[in-house]
């Protein structure tokens, strides 16, 4: 199988991964910060170890301010509905995965009121599209790192520095670029990022995490046990304490440290620098394929590229390719409606490739699509 | 000697960062009578060690919250 929907879920996952979840399982599987019998503290301090490597791949100072969630999606629930309430105003862009865009609608339904920018026909999202939005009740824009459609990259540092300068609370959604592009939180003024640690992070799922810039006490939604101020009626106030309630995903947690040993070791940059080589193969492949559309810009794009046909519906491609030539991609909407109707499309098929991925696997793809198309 | 912290998360990462320097800490619940509101727990250190517990604490961003003389809570 040749796997390209590394946007969906990276795979295969660094060897450390298997290594890390097996030998939690095995030998150290306790309860986190519970106890403080020598299994559970071998078991916290592991999770202080993957804590203390996310901070370095975001450049967070004080790791303490990141928690971690199950997913992105979590994560992005904890950012918006953290922060926001009746009379507030947020603004979203239009090439939002579902994991904003309907956290959002549902804020709407309680009294928050939601502006929606548009970004370019490219898909990137124009600062001079989003800060006209700007009023006295904005409180917070979030945005996608880069749309998992069009995969074209938002520049951060600027949109960034125009919300700072304003007050205005920042939140990233990094599902698509954590740990496949540099992220700065404090360059970015990012105050909240959510991201996901088993795509560009490459650990399993069932993890992801969220970091909150220090002084930022989001409101809960959902609080229980933490190991901490047991005495107290109410969530500690404090990070990470404040977004971990319950028994934390251990073996998920432990094994997502051992991939962030490999990216870190490996560099972020080196494994950027080797997507956009296989990116940029693959658009110059299928840019001379006829009936072909390709979405997104042509340059600075995340490590995927989503194409639509002149006559040929993208899922029955997406099955040819796995059926006859042993291609994972995936197709549809990618949960992203807003994009879909920005790009004018019902659905795409989307290739992505990953750190573990091969000239030969580009070639693979687009000669396959050469010939479904030829047919 | 105890030092006592705000939560458990920076007393872990605390006795972790200075056991990966071959200093000898562990991370404990703290007996009831050195446990004040939010300081649960702590680290357990050799009273020569405190300059590295400043350090590791300024390595976390994060302070320290009591310390207190004991060798054996």
């Amino acid at each position: 199988m040749i796997y390209l929907d590394n946007s969906a879920t990276s795979f295969p996952k660094p060897p450390a991964v298997v290594t890390e979840y097996s030998d939690c399982v095995k030998n150290y599987c306790a309860n986190p910060g519970r106890s403080a019998h020598s299994l559970s503290n071998r078991a916290a301090e592991k999770v202080f170890e993957t804590r203390y490597l996310l901070s370095q791949v975001f450049n967070v100072q004080a790791p303490a301010q990141i928690a971690f969630t199950g997913n992105c999606t979590a994560s992005l629930n904890i950012g918006l509905k953290g922060f926001l309430g009746k009379g507030d105003h947020l603004i979203i862009s239009d090439m939002e995965h579902n994991s904003v865009y309907r956290p959002a609608m549902a804020l709407q339904r309680s009294g928050v009121s939601v502006s929606i920018a548009k970004a370019d026909s490219d898909g990137v999202l124009n600062p001079d599209n989003l800060l006209p939005f700007i009023d006295s009740k904005t409180k917070m824009v979030c945005i996608t790192h880069a749309s998992n459609v069009g995969g074209g990259i938002n520049n951060l540092a600027e949109i960034g520095a125009a919300l700072h300068k304003r007050g205005i609370l920042f939140m990233v959604d990094a599902a698509q670029t954590a740990g496949s592009v540099p992220i700065d939180v404090d360059s970015f003024n990012i105050d909240i990022l959510a991201f996901s640690g088993h795509k560009g992070l490459m650990g399993p799922p069932g993890t992801g995490g969220i970091y909150i810039r220090e002084g930022l006490v989001p409101k809960t939604i959902v609080e229980g046990g933490t190991g901490s101020l047991s005495e107290n009626r109410y969530q500690p106030d404090f990070l990470p304490d404040r977004l971990e309630c319950g028994t934390v995903n251990l073996p998920g947690i432990a094994a997502l440290g051992g991939s962030l040993k490999f990216l870190l070791d490996t560099g972020i940059d080196t494994i950027r620098n080797h997507e956009i080589k296989l990116t940029d193969e693959l658009l110059k492949r299928l840019g001379i394929l006829p009936g072909l559309r390709i979405l997104g810009p042509a340059t600075n794009r995340a490590s995927l590229v989503s194409v639509t046909f002149d006559d040929k519906d993208p899922s029955d491609i997406a099955q040819q390719l796995n059926k006859k030539y042993g291609i994972a991609v995936r197709s549809g909407l990618h949960c992203a409606p807003l994009a879909a109707k920005h790009f004018g499309i019902s659905g795409s098929l989307r290739i992505s490739p990953g750190a573990y991925s091969s000239m030969r696997d580009i070639r693979a793809v687009a000669n396959a699509l050469k010939e479904i198309l030829s047919s | 000697m105890l030092i006592s912290f705000k939560s458990k998360n920076d007393a872990i990462g605390v006795a972790s960062i200075l056991r990966s320097t071959g200093k000898n800490a562990s991370a404990i619940q703290l007996p009831k009578k050195y446990s004040d509101r939010g300081c649960s727990f702590g680290v357990k250190i050799d009273a020569r060690d405190f300059p590295a517990v400043e350090k590791a604490a300024a390595i976390l961003k994060t302070k320290i919250s009591r310390v207190y003389e004991v060798d054996n809570p």
